[in-house]
């Protein structure tokens, strides 16, 4: 595929996908009026939405195809470097959730903070004490005084 | 207008607790406000869960002080760096990074506090006087009436958002198609639950709010990142205190401004009422404005005192148009007060006509909790004005990580639940993408919000006419909401082709 049809393509077809998945939930649910309720059925509203999602989703396609994508990410090196560092960010985001489900939310957040600034060049000191910092305000704030309780 | 509820609700938030929250929020979005890319919008997503472990009056004492001061805020980096802390203050960049180039940075300061008030106060009279008549005409709107001004308002987000108004609609509709997961409205029949306990009431608006533009706006800024453009932008917050001056202006320039300002915060607080019309759109038509109307025009967009007095009145003045829309028709005016509907609705109240019969001491409230949040800013802007210049010394990794933190532990604090973290960071990925492809998040965050009502007021609608639709056409108020949908979406496209013709 043409490098300059990719971006609004697939989001394109991301989104047609998405509103087939509810239309065939709408048709199933019933859309034509309600046996005991007068009115149009619980799939009315669901099916009109995934219908109209459908059509604009098939439009930017055709209008990517025709006219080009959007340009998502541009050709500067540095920002295309900073590819990888958000990938990283999104992949420690869920080692820290899975650390929060299955040990302790506090080690996830300690997890979180350390390996994030590491990753955006923070030096130990700092990341150390930051982390120390953050993690205690929010037991404090949270867990004493509001008494959220991050325990799953 | 009763008297009586006004000294209550005076009585009711001169009390220590509201007081304090009020200026821990001010206090709050002045640190967020000054920092580019975080927004307003962003502290009131992340802040609001929090506050529902308070009681209403100090946890709308917060927002609303941290919704004022971000706004006003904005303005300190756009004079020292050049960067509009939060979009509403994009029009201040046009002449206060100019006036601090000239060494008139503190004078820029000052103007840029005292003229953000006096915006927030004129708003705030507009919503005080108009509020309780438009309420009383509301009351007689039916469920056309209501499907139509929804129907409205995401038009008018999808047109405001962008260029593209297709990827517009696009967004628009996916977020109408999310709002129906859970239960129907009229049927109580399970939809798209997938057979999961945690989507029976359906995907929470919040977490994707705070996903979009917390965890979306972070990841974006981490793409945008440029060292050198970093490097560049500290070195000049970290000289910028030394060479502020004198921040009060003197009082004959103040009351040169008062003319062209108040006519600004005029004009702003009618944009403000238009759904989806912001601080940024506000303060630049008034800029425009202002420039046409004054003696030197030639002043505009090299320093002129005139245009950033009225470019902080503008962006300020907004906010009291933006909140008469939402609690008279439970419109959103904008991305904040938005938020503020779901705020207002977790605590048990309706925005609309009810929310003046049933709960008019808490609107009284909240309008009087709008100008102690102004007089706040006065103070603490003009006393920490040069102070406040050295928030800019603030590294953006420093911000990400708390940023990030603070978003989790709000998407958790909603309900204590952990699937609206797992929403709250699916959607930031997916904003971070929608974000880079121009597809605007407001459409889908609106239509999320508003899909509810759109639902329930059609059917309904098409119960009472036994399925015909030319009751959106017999009813005049519906039918004039009708013209302005189409004009709102069409009138791009006519433009269009006759600029080419």
């Amino acid at each position: 595929m043409n490098k300059k049809i990719w971006g609004d393509t697939i989001t394109g077809l991301c989104f047609i996908i998405f509103g087939l998945a509810f239309l065939a939930g709408s048709i199933a649910l019933g859309i034509g009026p309600h046996k005991q309720v007068p009115g149009p059925g619980p799939g009315f509203f669901p099916a009109l939405c995934a219908g109209f999602t459908i059509f604009f989703g098939i439009w930017v396609v055709y209008e990517s195809i025709k006219k080009g994508s959007a340009d998502f990410f541009g050709n500067d090196p540095e920002q295309l470097s900073n590819i990888k560092l958000i990938a990283f960010t999104v992949l420690v985001f869920v080692i820290f959730m899975g650390i929060w489900y299955f040990v302790n939310f506090y080690l996830g957040i300690v997890a979180l903070c350390l390996i994030c600034n590491r990753a955006f060049s923070r030096s130990w000191k700092f990341n150390v004490i930051f982390s120390i910092v953050v993690t205690g305000l929010l037991y404090l704030v949270f867990e004493r005084l509001l008494s959220v309780q991050f325990e799953i | 207008m009763d008297i009586s509820l006004w000294i209550q609700g005076f009585m009711s938030i001169m009390t220590p607790e509201v007081l304090m929250f009020n200026f821990a929020g001010v206090v709050i979005g002045i640190i967020i406000g000054a920092l580019p890319g975080l927004s307003a919008t962003m502290a009131i997503a992340i802040l609001t869960p929090i506050t529902f472990w308070f009681e209403p009056s100090c946890g709308f004492a917060m927002l609303i002080g941290v919704w004022n001061s971000a706004i006003f805020a904005g303005g300190i980096s756009a004079v020292i760096i050049n960067t509009p802390g939060t979009p509403a203050s994009i029009a201040s960049t046009f002449d206060g990074y100019q006036l601090f180039r000239k060494g008139e940075g503190g004078l820029a300061l000052g103007i840029n506090c005292i003229f953000s008030v006096f915006g927030g106060v004129i708003s705030t009279l507009f919503l005080i006087f108009l509020a309780f008549p438009i309420a009383s005409f509301t009351v007689k709107f039916g469920p056309t009436e209501y499907f139509m001004l929804a129907l409205f308002g995401l038009t008018m987000m999808i047109s405001c958002s962008g260029n593209n108004v297709i990827k517009g609609m696009l967004m628009g509709f996916a977020g109408l198609l999310l709002s129906t997961v859970g239960v129907d409205p009229m049927l109580a029949v399970k939809r798209f639950t997938l057979d999961t306990t945690a989507l029976i009431a359906g995907v929470s608006f919040l977490p994707v709010m705070i996903g979009m533009f917390g965890i979306g706006e972070v990841l974006n800024q981490i793409y945008e990142h440029k060292k050198s453009a970093e490097a560049e932008q500290l070195k000049l917050a970290s000289n910028a205190a030394s060479k502020l001056g004198r921040v009060v202006p003197p009082f004959k320039q103040l009351l040169k401004l008062l003319k062209p300002t108040a006519l600004a915060g005029a004009e702003s607080s009618v944009i403000g009422a238009i759904p989806a019309a912001g601080g940024d759109i506000a303060s630049i038509i008034c800029w425009g404005q202002a420039k046409k109307l004054s003696k030197h025009p030639e002043e505009y967009g090299k320093g002129s005192v005139e245009g950033f007095a009225v470019s902080c009145t503008a962006n300020n003045g907004v906010l009291g148009g933006a909140l008469t829309t939402m609690l008279t028709l439970g419109i959103p005016g904008d991305a904040v007060t938005a938020i503020l509907i779901g705020s207002l609705m977790m605590y048990g109240m309706q925005p609309g006509p009810k929310m003046f019969t049933e709960n008019a001491d808490f609107v009284v409230q909240i309008m009087q909790l709008m100008l102690l949040s102004n007089v706040a800013i006065l103070v603490l802007g003009l006393l920490t004005a040069k102070a406040s210049a050295k928030i800019l010394n603030a590294r953006p990794e420093t911000v990400w990580v708390a940023v990030s933190v603070l978003c989790t532990v709000g998407a958790y604090a909603l309900n204590n639940s952990f699937s609206d973290v797992i929403i709250m960071l699916l959607s930031g990925v997916a904003g971070f993408f929608f974000k880079r492809g121009g597809y605007a998040p407001g459409p889908f965050i609106l239509g999320l919000l508003l899909g509810g009502m759109l639902e329930s007021n059609l059917r309904r609608a098409l119960v009472l006419s036994h399925g015909s639709l030319m009751i959106f056409l017999e009813r005049p108020v519906t039918a004039v909401l009708l013209v302005l949908i189409v004009l709102t979406l069409f009138y791009p496209l006519i433009r269009k082709h006759f600029k080419k013709a």
